[in-house]
């Protein structure tokens, strides 16, 4: 093994572990506990719709989908880490009513402008519906 | 003097990989990250907030790389050892067949 060839097998050894390496940091990115003000606070919204808001449903699911993640949560004052159970996240997911109490929200707006802007904000900015559910709602409006 | 362009030539070297290595792990870490959360990456953000990711990143590849560079420098110097010893076999065994002769 030449010097050239030690030179290429230092970059390559370089590359390689570069690429690992963002794999594994975006994995552990993506799995990091989702960060709260305070985990009480934060679960009784989750679990209780005080204002029976069918907007804010979506955002419940969609921060409960963010939740499954890592199913723990952070709080970000005291540093604890609540671990959740599999119990606990669907008695979460039951308490929101689940995908299918927004897309029949969805497909209950008849004014056609708001239900497209609800649409919009439900399939790209919460990612709670896919859009296949988005062009299914769309075509029974 | 010597020394010192010694010192200076493994830094830049050290600099230029960290750099190197920097750049390919953040754009992997943005492709995985965005492939896992199914978003689309939108450079200009990124560009906006690369003092945050270089606070929030900046440790780990620096770590990271660190080792990664002092393994791949003392991997060499063993190897350099390797060759060095077996040409001196070599030389051993070319100068005794001369002898002989």
């Amino acid at each position: 093994m030449g010097k050239d060839k030690v030179v290429i097998a230092t970059v390559t050894t370089i590359v390689l572990s570069a690429i690992i390496f963002g794999i594994l940091m975006a994995y552990r990115t993506y799995k990091l506990p989702m960060p709260v003000e305070n985990i009480d606070d934060m679960i009784n919204i989750l679990k209780y719709d005080k204002y029976n808001d069918e907007n804010f449903r979506m955002v419940r699911l969609s921060i409960y989908n963010e939740l499954t993640r890592s199913c723990k949560m952070k709080d970000v004052k005291t540093g604890e880490i609540h671990r959740f159970t599999k119990e606990e996240l669907e008695e979460i997911y039951n308490a929101i009513g689940g995908k299918e109490a927004v897309i029949e929200y969805l497909n209950s707006i008849e004014n056609e402008e708001q239900k497209r802007k609800e649409l919009e904000y439900a399939c790209y900015t919460l990612k709670i519906i896919t859009s296949d559910e988005l062009a299914e709602i769309w075509k029974h409006r | 003097m010597k020394k010192f362009t010694f010192i200076l030539k493994y830094f830049f070297y050290y600099i230029v990989g960290l750099i190197s290595f920097s750049i390919i792990a953040f754009i992997t870490q943005r492709i995985t990250i965005s492939l896992l959360l199914k978003s689309v990456i939108d450079p200009l953000q990124d560009l906006y907030n690369i003092s945050n990711y270089i606070l929030a990143y900046s440790p780990y590849y620096i770590v990271v790389y660190t080792l990664l560079y002092f393994s791949i420098l003392y991997s060499i110097q063993k190897y350099d050892k390797y060759i060095v010893n077996k040409l001196n076999e070599k030389l051993e065994q070319v100068k005794n067949y001369n002898e002989k002769k």
